[in-house]
This record gives C-alpha cells, sequence and structure tokens, in this order.
C-alpha cells in the first residue's frame, strides 16, 4: 500500500497548514502536490527524495508506512529541540556520547550518506547527536546495533567499537585511586564513570576478584525492566559492552587478555556476567582480595 | 539542506541501477519480465534519460533486491552480499579484466573518489574512453563488495595525472577529503609507532607506489619519509610529487580517521625520489 499520500495528509493535519503553507513548507508546487494526492499517478524519485529530505524520513518509511509527524515537524521547522520518534523517547538513559564512535565507525566504514541514510530511516536528525549530552533510550541503540548487524558487522566489529569508544574517552575515567584501597572499589569506580560517561541502563558490580580472574555482573536498572516497549534484544551490544569493559580495565592500568561473557541476561539469566582474564599482575596491587 | 548536499542525478541513478542490475545477474530482458516493465523504460531509466518513477523504483529494488534508500548513499551494499555471499562471484556480469581482479586486496569504495575524480571532471566520451582502454566497466564501482589489486590505483591515478585533472598541489585537499577509510587496524586514541607502523603495514596500496619509513617519533609528533618505490615509472618531477603527495595525504587520513585524533600535515622536505613530512597530533 502506497501511504505516501496519507502522511502528507497527516503532516498538513497536524502543523495545522493550509495548503499554501504546505506547499511552502515541502517546497513543491501544487501539480506536485496534486501528483501526491492523486492515487492514479505515481511521482518521480527526484521528487519522493526531495520530500524525503524536507521530513527527514527514509524513502521506504515514506511510502511503505505511517510516518512520525512530529520528527518531520521539528525537522522542518529547524526547531532546536528536535522530536524522537516516540520509540526513543522515553527511559532515555543513554547519552549521545556513547554513539559518538558508533557513528564514526559507519562514516569510516560505509560513509557519512550511509550514517544519515541509516538516521532517516529512524526518523532522528543527526543534529541531535551534536550535543554529546543529550540523552535517547536502549531501543535507539539496540536498532542501530541491529542495523549495523544486518549490513554485516561481525562480532569483533562491535567488541572493537566498545573498545575505542573507552579509549579515546579514556581521560574523562578517573586515573587516581590513591584514596581507594580494596580492588572491588577500585573497579566500581571506574563503573561510576562508565555510567556518568556513557550510560545509566545497567548497574555494574565486582562479584570475584584474584590473582588472575575478576567477575563483573551487570543487570539492567528496575525502572527500565519490562518498561521498554517494541524493545528488541540482540547480542551485538553485548559484544560492544564486552570491548568498553576490556579496554576501560587495560587503559587504567589492569591489563586484561581475555573477556568473556559468561551469562545474559536476555537470554533468561538474572544478570550478565563477565569473566575477565588478567595477562599480568596489574600495576595498582593494594588488597587482591575483597 | 540533504537534497542540495547530495543532489541525485538522472544518470546516477541509471549506472547504479544498471550495477545492481548486472550483480543481481539478470539481462535487461530478464528483468524487464520479473519488473513487468517494458524494456524501453529500463534502457532509458539506465541511461540517466529520465529519474525512474517511485512505483518502477520499488520494482527495481525488489528485483534486485537492494535497499530503497541505496540511490541517496549511491553504492549497493551488504544487502546483496547476504543474499549472494558470494566474493567477487557475482561480478560476472561486469565485463573486466582479470588482471584487476588478481589477488584483489582493495574494495571499490578506496577506489570510488579516483573514479569521481575522472567522471566530474573529464567528459563522458573520454571517462568511457579510459574505462574501456583499462578494460573494465566502470559500473562495477558501485558495488561496494567488489575487491581489485592494487594496480588498479597506480593506473587510475596515473590517467588522472595524465588527463591534467588535478594539480599534485590539488591531489591533496581533493583526493583525502573523500577518500575511505580501508584499514584492518583497530588501533585508537593518540596513534603511536607501534600503532603508525600498523597502520603502514595495513596500507594496501603503498607496496606498489611508495614505502614509509618513521625517521622520528615524539609524543604528539611523527616526521616520516615517503620514498618511491620505482621513481623511473615517473617521467617528470609534478608526476613523482602528484604520487607522493596522495599516498602522503591517505596515511594522514587514515591515521585520523582510525584514531579519531585530529593531525596535522606538513611536508618538509622534498627530493626526486622521496618527501618528508610530519604529522602532528593536536
Amino acid at each position: 500500500m502506497n501511504y505516501l499520500a496519507e502522511n502528507i495528509t497527516r503532516f498538513k493535519k497536524e502543523c495545522e497548514f493550509n495548503t499554501k503553507q504546505l506547499l511552502e513548507a515541502l517546497d513543491i508546487s501544487s501539480y506536485q502536490l496534486d501528483m501526491i494526492n492523486n492515487p492514479k499517478s505515481t511521482i518521480r524519485l527526484d521528487l519522493a527524495e526531495h520530500l524525503c529530505s524536507q521530513l527527514n524520513v527514509s524513502l521506504r518509511k515514506l511510502y511503505c508506512e505511517k510516518i512520525e509527524i512530529s520528527p518531520c515537524i521539528s525537522n522542518i521547522k529547524k526547531l532546536n529541540q528536535t522530536e524522537l520518534p516516540e520509540k526513543y523517547s522515553y527511559l532515555k538513559f543513554s547519552k549521545t556520547k556513547a554513539l559518538e564512535y558508533v557513528f564514526n565507525f559507519i562514516d569510516k566504514k560505509y560513509g557519512i550518506l550511509y550514517r544519515k541514510s541509516i538516521l532517516r530511516d529512524m526518523q532522528v536528525t543527526p543534529s541531535f547527536f551534536e550535543d554529546l549530552n543529550n540523552t535517547i533510550n536502549l531501543n535507539f541503540v539496540y536498532d542501530l546495533y541491529n542495523r549495523l548487524y544486518q549490513k554485516g558487522c561481525d562480532q569483533k566489529s562491535f567488541k572493537s567499537i566498545g573498545e575505542t569508544l573507552v579509549n579515546i574517552n579514556k581521560k574523562t575515567f578517573r586515573d587516581n585511586f590513591k584514596d581507594l584501597h580494596k580492588d572491588v572499589d577500585i573497579f566500581e569506580s571506574l563503573f561510576t564513570d562508565l555510567i556518568s560517561i556513557f550510560e545509566r541502563n545497567f548497574h555494574y558490580w565486582v562479584d570475584h576478584v584474584s590473582l588472575n580472574e575478576i567477575i563483573i555482573k551487570s543487570q539492567m536498572k528496575k525502572d527500565l525492566k519490562g518498561n521498554l516497549k517494541d524493545f528488541k534484544n540482540n547480542s551485538h551490544v553485548c559484544h560492544m559492552k564486552t570491548g568498553a569493559l576490556g579496554s576501560m580495565l587495560t587503559t587504567k592500568g589492569f591489563p586484561v587478555s581475555k573477556i568473556i561473557k559468561t551469562h545474559c541476561e536476555f537470554k533468561g539469566s538474572n544478570h550478565c556476567s563477565y569473566t575477565i582474564t588478567r595477562t599480568r599482575q596489574y600495576k595498582y596491587t593494594k588488597q587482591l582480595l575483597s | 539542506m540533504d537534497h542540495k548536499e547530495n543532489k541525485i542525478s538522472p544518470d546516477s541513478i541509471g549506472r547504479l541501477i544498471r550495477a545492481a542490475r548486472k550483480y543481481s545477474g539478470l539481462s535487461q530482458e530478464e528483468a524487464c519480465q520479473e519488473m513487468k516493465i517494458t524494456q524501453g523504460s529500463l534502457s532509458k531509466i539506465e541511461n540517466g534519460v529520465f529519474f525512474p518513477r517511485i512505483d518502477v523504483w520499488f520494482k527495481i529494488c525488489d528485483a534486485y533486491k537492494i535497499d530503497p534508500s541505496c540511490y541517496y548513499y549511491g553504492f549497493i551494499d551488504s544487502n546483496l552480499k547476504k543474499i549472494t555471499n558470494k566474493k567477487n562471484k557475482n561480478l560476472k556480469g561486469f565485463k573486466v579484466d582479470t588482471k584487476w581482479l588478481d589477488n584483489p586486496s582493495i574494495n571499490s569504495r578506496m577506489l570510488l573518489p579516483l573514479v569521481k575524480i575522472l567522471q566530474d571532471k573529464s567528459p563522458k566520451q573520454k571517462f568511457n574512453k579510459v574505462f574501456k582502454e583499462l578494460a573494465i566497466d566502470p559500473d562495477i564501482f558501485f558495488i561496494l563488495e567488489a575487491n581489485f589489486n592494487t594496480n588498479l590505483i597506480d593506473i587510475l591515478l596515473k590517467k588522472i595525472k595524465d588527463l591534467k585533472l588535478l594539480t599534485s598541489k590539488q591531489v591533496s585537499k581533493d583526493l583525502s577529503k573523500n577518500l575511505s577509510f580501508h584499514s584492518t587496524s583497530n588501533e585508537s586514541g593518540i596513534p603511536t609507532k607501534k600503532s603508525l607502523n600498523s597502520f603502514i603495514k595495513n596500507y594496501q596500496f603503498h607496496s606498489t607506489i611508495s614505502y614509509f619509513n618513521i625517521l622520528k617519533e615524539s609524543k604528539n609528533e611523527f616526521l616520516i619519509k615517503n620514498s618511491l618505490k620505482n621513481q623511473d615509472e615517473f617521467t617528470s618531477i609534478d608526476s613523482r610529487s602528484f604520487f607522493l603527495n596522495y599516498s602522503s595525504n591517505y596515511l594522514k587520513e587514515n591515521i585520523q580517521l582510525n584514531s579519531l585524533i585530529n593531525l596535522k600535515i606538513d611536508f618538509l622536505d622534498q627530493t626526486k625520489e622521496a618527501q618528508i613530512f610530519s604529522l602532528t597530533s593536536n
């Protein structure tokens, strides 16, 4: 079914535009609007692309689905406060900073236009990510990662994204542990940093520390669990988190040789569990066992 | 703003569609039967006579199994790969001399900036002639997964140089601006000598054009020598300088992209066969 005419009509209605205002907003002629509204005619790809660009929506969405109107309005009116689609606009505990490198990765691998194309399909304007303190919910993160997976990103790529994300932000992590005397306290101070810099979706804690091994656990926060509509879990974010945790420990002087996810909350466990094996004794030896 | 930044043309859409058809292994006739459109219409669309209507565009995307948004970002990507999963095996639809496909190590995205320069800065006839001489169908560069050997970079650079499409000064800006990422290194953060060596090692093309030596390393600065491998290949000083500028800037851009650190390149010295430059992080 062709939703184009219906989407344009809904846009006009929600903006409370008259026909003249609609033509101005979309920057089209009345002839082109007639073409859009006439069920017997179809528009050309260049006009369709023009509409997509004006509304910041993908062609597939504009033509095959009912689009969300509020993000289109904020795009067309160039509002400073970007409206997110409903799916991404509640329980917003992920900072855009956590996605900064993901977008760089997309730019590198597929190009800037490809990034814009993904965001159009998700109905989020690229400018939303310019402010690294903006927040968005986990639905967006999982959707984005899923799209990367569909484009051929493998486990290694997701792990590498996590590693690099932490690595480029390593200066923002705490560096001085003089006031802390136990490994557990040191690790947990790093988790506090992790949460304050990137996201507040998960709670992290150290379950076990020995000379060779650290076990870190995480759990989705209570107010999120079961309250995220349309939440579709995928393992790609887990791989990214594995890379991030390993990198976080390595950059702060805890050399990691191997990190394995042993339990996953999204596969029926109560929590996620990561077992980290050290390469050698780390430099912040204080009190090995908590 | 987007449509102004990325104005689509019937010609580029036509070439993309033609490339997708060839990649899916269909003849025009077979494709038209599947899409239930006339061969005349498809031919005109492929030749850039007019834009496809939107219903036809969706038929094309269905028939060739391509992302309907690919007209926007301009290449045929992994959606096809997932279906075919045969690297370089579905390139049969493209006439390409196998000499470009032996020991492939670079993908079309790495070559696309060079092809784009040839396309944008030379007349259509000349563009076609260049690729006819090279025995390579230029439509193949729309296929992200198409892989080639490094000799093709050299030859495309030589064509750009011979046709005087860019001067050796312009090459720094114009090429590096469009270069795509092509490194397997996972290093990130401020580059170290180790990571820089890893970038250099991962350079596929430097082995045919030039090679790098790190002369000096300090906290935020590297002094690098870029030497031509075979200077006799290049007839003029300008030609040598063209290749050296290209490869030095390519190194800088790739390190910058991979490390996410802004780098400044300063050319310090140049001889017939080499140039010395510094890379400084901010």
